[in-house]
């Protein structure tokens, strides 16, 4: 059955992603995800 | 933090590529038996396989952070499609607390000690068996859902949080 897939920016710019903890991982969405993607944590 | 940003191994656009599919599930299931890694699905992917209706561009999985499972990983993630350099693997070995893979045919979250679970093992003893698939109990994907805190995840808990009440009836009635 076909399915959509949509492209999202930034995320899905890179082939391989690794974080040492989970905290970095959160700093790394808040200061580089567009918002409306809704990854980030805090309100900015 | 390290991150790779050359392009798909697979030479696939990523516009080309499906959302995660239960075919992808099966062979998830299929290779991590065949090399005995022990790991749960989680999040979004966790809760489809419960009978969520929703759809997901991955699969999270919890993956148990002892050294001869990450060991394990490497080859399976390899038989899977997932390119992976030295340093990758080495990685993998080591059990970062997540990895995204996003240069195989889907893509994949590796998620070795997530927010809201506290140890691999007591997720291990909730987990369920759907048609064979290791899940995190609903609670568990809650939980995980909760402490990550992310918009996304805020949408989503108040809907997860009514399904986890039919879920528990549908187990009851059983």
């Amino acid at each position: 059955m076909p399915s959509f897939r949509t492209y999202k920016p930034v995320l899905d710019d890179a082939r391989y992603r690794s974080f040492d903890t989970m905290e970095e991982y959160r700093r790394w969405c808040n200061e580089n995800l567009p918002e409306w993607l809704g990854y980030r944590t805090e309100a900015e | 933090m390290r991150i790779c940003l050359s392009g798909l191994a697979t030479g696939q656009k990523r516009s080309e590529m499906a959302a995660f599919e239960y075919r992808q599930a099966q062979e998830i299931q299929r290779v991590f038996a065949e090399h005995g890694v022990r790991y749960l699905f989680l999040g979004k992917s966790g809760a489809i396989l419960l009978g969520f209706p929703d759809t997901t561009q991955d699969a999270d999985l919890y993956v148990d952070k002892q050294r001869e499972n990450c060991s394990a990983l490497i080859p399976a993630l390899h038989e899977l499609g997932f390119e992976l350099n030295k340093t990758e693997d080495e990685e993998v070995r080591r059990g970062k607390v997540l990895i995204q893979l996003k240069n195989g045919l889907f893509d994949l979250d590796l998620i070795f000690a997530p927010d809201g679970i506290e140890k691999f093992e007591e997720a291990w003893s909730r987990r369920i068996e759907v048609e064979g698939f290791p899940v995190c109990h609903l609670d568990d994907i809650i939980a995980s859902n909760r402490a990550a805190n992310r918009q996304k995840d805020k949408e989503s808990l108040g809907r997860l949080e009514a399904f986890r009440e039919y879920w528990r009836n549908k187990r009851k009635e059983r």
